[in-house]
């Protein structure tokens, strides 16, 4: 091994020889063995700067971060993969859907009611269904019967 | 990229089935590496513990999808882990507020204590300054003490790649440790 080559090991590995690569090992000690006045300071800039490394060296406790990590987990809900989920594996999901549509035809038909039956008409028949909600807006304009409600001059 | 065998190997397709008992294992195994790991890259180890719950929460949801022979499962948590740490630190300037000292109380010498204190604070401020990247290399190979291999496959890049980053690192700490009066 030669000056620059060993220079180069202890720039980029620093002096601990358990840090060397294997292949650099035996060149490096006959180096050390044989050039000891330019090795030794080399080695020892080196060592120092391990041992600043070393004192940087910050080591956290990890008890409370492991029980944390645990508990945030056992709250997930399962980690199976959606491509491998029955279409059913969240059945959750399929009621609040199915909340959520019966909650907008209610709403709608609440308000068509009162839009088209403000007379004689029983509540039954008031109901207004979604594509008859649509009917209605695409045939007057939202604009018109907002301001028919308002004036209570439905057609 | 792998070499050899995963030693995760025996817990892996339970976690995958929802196991959190072997979750835990995995845990156990590997908290204490990669928290040091997140706290040594973001310098402080309340951001480091979060960091690391991230870390293991989304391991927790990639296994389902794992694919076993590309890489370690522990290599990939620290690329994970990595690439946190370099958001966090691209958007957060890092603080040493706890560096779990060693109680003032028990030391038999406190003024030893506080010069030691002081220097290891000096010299984290140095290894503040080293590049994101650099500062990585330091971490994996010096303080998670890695192979080289091991190191340069986590950053995913060449052994050669790797020994310059990790070569110009140890040179710029030096430097910046130099320009200061304070010796090492």
């Amino acid at each position: 091994m030669t000056q620059d080559e060993f220079t180069v090991l202890m720039d980029t590995y620093g002096a601990n020889r358990e840090r060397w690569p294997v292949s650099s090992k035996p060149g490096a000690l006959a180096f050390i063995k044989d050039q000891p006045a330019i090795a030794d300071p080399l080695l020892l800039e080196a060592r120092k700067l391990d041992e600043a490394l070393d004192a940087a060296r910050i080591t956290p406790g990890t008890d409370m971060l492991k029980a944390r990590i645990l508990n945030e987990v056992s709250q997930l809900p399962s980690n199976q993969p959606a491509s491998t989920q029955p279409a059913n594996s969240n059945p959750g999901m399929k009621y609040r859907a199915v909340a959520a549509m019966m909650a907008i035809s209610f709403v709608l038909g609440f308000a068509g009611a009162n839009y088209m039956q403000p007379n004689n008409s029983s509540a039954s028949e008031a109901v207004m269904v979604d594509n008859e909600w649509e009917e209605f807006a695409d045939e007057y304009g939202m604009g018109d019967v907002y301001e028919w409600v308002e004036q209570d001059a439905l057609p | 990229m792998s070499s050899g065998r995963d030693p995760d190997d025996d817990i892996i397709p339970k976690i995958a089935k929802g196991d959190q008992r072997a979750f835990a294992v995995l845990v156990d195994r590997h908290v204490r590496s990669l928290s040091a790991l997140c706290a040594q890259m973001v310098g402080d180890v309340h951001n480091a513990e979060d960091i690391t719950q991230t870390v293991f929460l989304k391991t927790w949801q990639m296994l389902p999808n794992w694919q076993p022979g590309q890489a370690k499962l522990i290599t990939w948590m620290r690329r994970v882990a990595t690439n946190q740490c370099l958001d966090h630190l691209r958007k957060h300037k890092p603080i040493y507020t706890d560096n779990v000292p060693d109680s003032p109380a028990s030391d038999p010498n406190p003024e030893d204590h506080m010069a030691e204190t002081q220097h290891t604070d000096w010299v984290k401020e140095k290894l503040e300054l080293v590049p994101e990247r650099q500062k990585m290399a330091l971490t994996l190979f010096y303080y998670q003490e890695l192979s080289q291999k091991e190191s340069a496959e986590t950053m995913n890049i060449s052994l050669g790649a790797f020994e310059s980053l990790l070569r110009r690192a140890r040179t710029t700490l030096k430097q910046h440790i130099q320009n200061e009066a304070k010796p090492l």
